[in-house]
């Protein structure tokens, strides 16, 4: 009756607003009225979809009841509640990384792994640090590795259980200050922290199965709260293939203890986790010629996270905490393979110096063992204080913080006999991790939180007045210790980074305009920092070799690729956007922009070598180009689009909340830097390789454009007395598009093994016999955009408490699609698509 | 994943060449139709040559083969016109003829493919003289590998026979082996013209060495041109020796992964051109066209190279959709082409990347490009008789699907027996 009644004043006090809105006055009753009602609304208030934040940036929060709704079975899961994302089905047994802001169909190319890797995990608090992270098969010559591994690109999603999280929140735009190591955003994992009953939960799907158990209890009076949880997964790739899988245990224990000491308040939060990973793909002995063939992939990881919080009881305008975390993790790889020679001769190559060697001869056949020991160590302590005051009448909220962030890896590495290698034609040797020196990152930051209030005019509620509210901060970083040449040596990158928001009330809601620019550093990881040395093994070009002969002359050249020029990878960005908020009703809409032109990628370098060779006892020189890998600023991601959320209330007698989002994802991809290529170099001339004497420098652009716009409509039930949920999801792909990017490919110069250095590359040398080829032709065609038209999909989510204690849930992803056919070149084509399902049992005792 | 993908890409496939198939068939009734068939004749035929004439047609739908044979006395028109009554339909059209008295007879053949009757009425098949070959041809390829115990692919044992199918001794000192660029199993749109009548795009070029008169191949002799002149059974029990091999392709490199075997009594062929700086051999579907050929007046390979590399632009039909493309090839004209063997697996053929007058056919080892059985096995040419100096005399009407045995088990001394 009340509810009736606070909706018709509600229709009558927004008609009034509308006709007179000096006039709006409300009574006391009124106000009363008013209350209740926001209070029945909060009691209802269950979100089974990813709010926008109502924080200065632009940020995305997922709670309990959300992730309870989407039925997850790792992190990755999450993401896809992200404005612009659609729902995926799990991977789990291939690494899954984070692309924020990136269009739905964005560049796996690793020259572009610097936005996920700049996507920083914090749970609860602390950083999750992967610059020590070097596990994969050196050489590239494992598919089983190449599609798990994850170095240099961030946090694998599919490690990270959601079972133990109350909120996540996922930070878009410009994070503040506290937040370093990063170029795209920040993913913030709050885990649970308070008494609960013991919760277990079971999830099944066609591909994995998950099991979940977890406790919070407390004792004196909520000062002691201890949390446990521990979930096992299992996932394959194939139902109907038990050889190739992926396992993962995660186990938590969360102690959070409080102190009163005299007139002081003591935290202390203490966090052990352990996260094991084992990824196996191994051959049928029954079907496969090769049986010798497995992949075992495993990542044991302990975290130990502290965290001491010192505060007043009662002068609270002060608080200062120190925060230690501790990660180590022993992770090893083992790839066994059978390897046939396709050609006879094939030479040992194991020289470790410079210089000519007399190389045996590999076997035609042999099974390779390879070995990857990584023991990353990452520290991180940051002491940190906060500070509350008002200067006149603006209110302030100012943090300082120092860290400090130590990675080193002391694994012995990359192990394998070189005499028997997996890839046999790598110009890698085995390497031990823990030569590779420490990275020491120290970095502060100082940031305000300032509210100004500007009018007063409003009487109804304090909440409602003009406000400005702004953060501004600024974060140094440097990388410690590091050697003279390294033009990144005693160098301080600075990151101004600021949101402003401007508060309109209107009515009984407000209206929010913000803008935000920042500027995010990450540094280069240890690999990036210290790559392996290349052995570049050379022969001469008419060489006799026998089948009858057992050895080779072979000259090693070893270079050491290391670019002391590297930087950090800087992304700049802005947004502009327009929020609001009235009556239940949310809505928000975001403009951005992100820059970031240094990038880190793999540029190939390109030099002229003399080595000597002897053969017969004779020694002759001979010259060829050398190119070989280099990590350089040289990639960048442009990123712009538009994201869009609407929230309604929860509508009385349906029961049903309606939930827009989408975005308009436009992801440029490109190389910042002219570069050597070798693309479409392999000819020989009379005998003559072209790519051993030329190679052409092309300043084109190198990369590709990405574009989706979509809109999801959710609408969701929730029915408190039968205790069901029930949400349906309608995806509307509107299009997604893609576009190479056009390359010249006339070369601006050429290097000619002759003196090693660059010549213009003139008219006249496109009908050389040699530097013609140098001269790429690219089909204009290749350069078209392709656009793939609406993609529409229908997934349904059910929940279903069935007594106070237990709990049932289902989920089917793609339950309906509408995918119509498509002429595309000429050709129609018609697409399809199988839904994913799964369900699961939650127990709460 | 890849499996998958691998299997959309077979259900594409098929997708695609069934809706060939229907396009092929004209929309209409199954009636009879008048076709004139319009037969042009090589330049340089005799006046008043009796002549017969064998026109075939194959109604590529139905699988029905009809053929006439026309007999006469050429009046000296460059054209011979007949006029036929079969039912509606999509055919291949083939002539070959003999003509001239006996001990000067010549050879003519001529194809005209996938014509439709409807609407046109006339078809045109442009003939040629076949040639009484007055230099090597190609006997035997071996293209596809050999398995090992194991199962695993093992390379460097391909190998090409080249056979003197003439009454003289023959030099094999400048012939060239060719593998062309475009492949048989692809068909695709050349833009602006269709150069196969006038060239053909190469992509790998050996060329034996000598100056004119120092390999010399007697009648009934052979020439043995392999990847690695070595005994490969020491490597892979299923292979075989080539060490008594007359020459080997020698991949020269300064990487040492790419270590081409060069067996010093085994001479080297000269390479002028390759696509690929790893080690070449002609691929091992039996994909492309392997040709011979006599480069003019000994040229360089630098030279042929400079003069002789183009690119041209052609247009593809996918899964995916219509391509416009580029490549880049050498120019070899048709002329100084010796001998041509298309090869392509049975069921994947689209297309003929030489012209008709080089072969009008092709050959295979397997039914489809990746079927594990090809692995040790050849084509062979034809014996068509046997002289009476116990030489064989080798079937070479330019049409490799009459001229060669498919699927042979692969020998390379069978020709030196």
């Amino acid at each position: 009756m009340k509810r009736l009644g606070g909706w018709i004043l509600l229709l009558g006090l927004a008609f009034r607003a509308w006709a007179a809105p000096d006039s709006l006055r409300l009574d006391s009753a009124q106000l009363a009225l008013l209350d209740s009602m926001e209070r029945a609304f909060v009691l209802e208030e269950v979100v089974v979809t990813a709010e926008e934040s109502t924080t200065k940036s632009s940020a995305s929060v997922i709670n309990r009841e959300a992730m309870h709704h989407l039925q997850p079975s790792s992190f990755a899961d999450l993401v896809n509640l992200l404005p612009g994302a659609t729902t995926k089905d799990p991977d789990l047994t291939h690494a899954n990384s984070i692309h924020l802001r990136e269009a739905n169909n964005y560049s796996t190319d690793d020259n572009y792994a610097a936005s996920s890797l700049g996507t920083g995990f914090v749970i609860d608090g602390a950083p999750v640090s992967t610059d020590a992270n070097m596990q994969y098969i050196q050489g590239g010559s494992s598919t089983q590795d190449g599609e798990r591994q994850m170095v240099n690109k961030g946090v694998d999603m599919r490690t990270i259980s959601t079972d133990e999280i109350e909120k996540v929140e996922i930070i878009r735009g410009v994070a503040n200050a506290e937040y370093g190591e990063i170029t795209s955003g920040v993913v913030k994992i709050e885990r649970s922290m308070k008494p609960t009953p013991w919760r277990a939960r079971f999830k099944a799907d066609g591909f994995s199965k998950l099991f979940h158990v977890g406790k919070g209890v407390a004792w004196n009076a909520e000062s002691t709260v201890l949390n446990v949880g521990i979930d096992y997964l299992s996932a394959k790739n194939d139902p109907t293939n038990t050889l190739e899988n992926y396992r993962r245990i995660n186990a938590s224990v969360r102690l959070q203890q409080r102190w009163m000491v005299q007139e002081y308040v003591l935290r202390w939060q203490s966090n052990i986790d352990y996260s094991g990973n084992i990824d196996t793909d191994k051959n049928d002995p029954d079907i496969h010629n090769t049986r010798e063939d497995s992949y075992r992939s495993e990542m044991h990881k302990i975290g130990w996270t502290n965290t001491v919080n010192w505060s007043h009881r009662t002068q609270t305008w002060w608080n200062t905490s120190l925060q230690a975390n501790v990660q180590g993790e022993i992770s090893n790889i083992e790839h066994t393979k059978f390897i046939q020679l396709t050609t006879p001769i094939h030479p040992i190559l194991d020289n470790m110096d410079e210089g000519g060697k007399d190389a045996l001869l590999l076997p035609s056949k042999y099974v390779a063992n390879h070995r990857v020991e990584g023991r990353p160590l990452s520290v991180f302590i940051r002491p940190k204080t906060s500070f509350t005051f008002h200067t006149w009448t603006l209110g302030h909220k100012a943090d300082v913080g120092v860290e400090w962030k130590y990675d080193k890896n002391y694994g012995a590495g990359q192990l394998y006999d070189m005499s028997r290698p997996m890839n046999y034609t790598s110009n890698l040797r085995p390497r031990a991790y823990y030569d590779i020196p420490a990275n020491n990152l120290l970095a502060w930051y100082v940031q305000d939180d300032i509210h100004i209030p500007l009018c007063q005019r409003s009487r109804v509620n304090q909440k409602m007045l003009h406000s400005l509210d702004m953060n501004i901060g600024i974060r140094g970083s440097s990388l410690l210790g590091l050697d003279s040449r390294y033009a990144m040596r005693g160098k301080v990158y600075i990151d101004p980074r600021i949101n402003l928001s401007y508060n309109i009330p209107v009515g009984i809601g407000f209206l929010h305009i913000a803008a935000a620019w920042g500027i995010h550093t990450k540094m280069p990881t240890l690999l990036q920092l210290y790559p392996n040395l290349l052995y570049e093994d050379l022969k001469a070009p008419q060489q006799i070799i026998t089948s009858t002969e057992q050895t080779m002359n072979v000259y090693t050249h070893v270079i050491n690729p290391v670019n002391y020029d590297l930087k950090p990878a800087r992304n700049n960005k802005w947004e502009v956007r327009v929020g609001g908020e009235m009556k239940g009703h949310h809505f928000a809409l975001t403009y951005f922009r992100e820059n970031m032109r240094d990038g880190f990628r793999q540029w190939s370098d390109c030099l002229a070598f003399t080595y000597p060779i002897t053969e017969n006892g004779v020694t002759t020189d001979y010259t060829k180009l050398i190119t070989y890998p280099l990590t350089t600023n040289g990639s960048r991601i442009f990123k712009q689009g538009i994201e869009w959320q609407y929230q309604s209330p929860r509508i009385p007698v349906i029961c049903t909340r309606f939930t827009i989002n989408g975005a308009w994802l436009h992801t440029r991809y490109e190389n910042s830097q002219a570069m050597f290529s070798t693309d479409k170099l392999s000819q020989v001339v009379a005998g003559k390789a072209v790519k051993d004497t030329l190679m052409g420098y092309y300043d084109w652009e190198d990369g590709s454009i990405r574009e989706n716009l979509n809109t999801n409509i959710i609408a969701d039930v929730y029915l408190k007395k039968i205790g069901l949920t029930v949400s349906a999801t309608f995806e509307l792909n509107w299009y997604i598009a893609r576009q190479t990017l056009r390359k010249n490919g006339t070369p601006i110069a050429y290097m000619d093994s002759k003196d090693g250095k660059l010549h213009p590359y003139r008219e006249v040398d496109k009908v050389d016999p040699y530097l013609q080829y140098l001269n790429f032709h690219y089909n204009e065609q290749i350069f078209r955009r392709v656009t793939v038209p609406f993609a529409g999909y229908l997934n349904l989510r059910v929940q279903k408490s069935i007594t106070k204690y237990a709990n049932i849930a289902l989920f089917v992803n793609k339950l309906i699609d509408y995918l119509p056919d498509y002429d595309e070149e000429g050709i129609t084509i018609h697409r399809s698509a199988g839904p994913y399902f799964g369900m699961e049992v939650n127990l709460n005792i | 994943m890849r499996k998958r993908i691998g299997w959309i890409a077979l259900m594409f496939t098929a997708l695609w060449m069934n809706g060939c198939r229907e396009k092929l068939q004209p929309s209409g009734d199954k009636t009879d139709t008048d076709v004139t068939i319009v037969c042009h004749l090589p330049d340089g035929m005799s006046l008043s040559d009796e002549y017969t004439l064998t026109i075939e047609a194959t109604d590529l739908n139905m699988a029905r083969h009809y053929h006439w044979e026309l007999t006469g006395v050429l009046d000296g028109d460059s054209v011979l016109v007949h006029t036929v009554t079969i039912p509606t339909g999509y055919y291949d059209w083939s002539s070959s003829g003999v003509f001239g008295t006996a001990g000067r007879l010549q050879r003519i053949r001529g194809y005209a493919k996938g014509q439709s009757t409807v609407g046109t009425g006339n078809v045109d098949i442009r003939t040629y003289l076949t040639s009484n070959n007055t230099d090597l041809i190609i006997a035997e390829v071996f293209f596809a590998g050999t398995l090992t115990p194991e199962g695993k692919q093992y390379t460097g044992d391909k190998y090409v026979v080249l056979y003197n199918n003439t009454e003289d001794t023959l030099f094999a000192d400048g012939i060239v082996l060719v593998e062309s660029k475009m492949k048989n199993t692809t068909q695709i749109t050349l833009k602006p013209v269709d150069f196969r009548n006038e060239y053909f795009a190469a992509d790998a070029l050996y060329r034996i060495p000598g100056t004119g008169k120092e390999h010399p191949v007697a009648p009934g002799g052979t020439i043995l041109l392999v990847d690695n002149g070595i005994d490969h059974r020491s490597y892979n029990p299923n292979s075989f020796d080539l060490s008594h091999a007359d020459f080997e392709w020698y991949d020269v490199s300064t990487n040492p992964n790419y270590t081409d075997v060069n067996n010093p009594d085994v001479e080297d062929l000269e390479k002028i051109y390759c696509y690929t700086l790893t080690i070449w051999a002609p691929n091992n579907q039996g994909n492309t066209s392997l040709a011979l050929c006599r480069l003019p007046d000994s040229i360089s390979a630098e030279d042929y190279v400079a003069r002789y590399k183009f690119t041209y632009d052609y247009i593809i039909v996918t899964k995916a959709g219509t391509f416009d493309m580029s490549a880049t090839a050498c120019k070899l004209m048709n002329n100084w082409v010796v001998d041509a063997v298309n090869l392509c697996p049975s069921t994947t053929y689209q297309w003929l990347v030489v012209d008709d007058s080089l072969d009008g056919g092709y050959t295979y080892v397997a039914t489809a490009g990746n079927d594990k059985s090809r692995y040790g096995k050849c084509v062979r040419r034809r014996t068509m008789t046997t002289h009476p100096s116990g030489r064989r005399i080798l079937q070479d009407t330019n049409n490799s699907t009459e001229d060669f045995f498919p699927t042979q088990e692969a020998d390379p001394t069978y020709f030196m027996r």
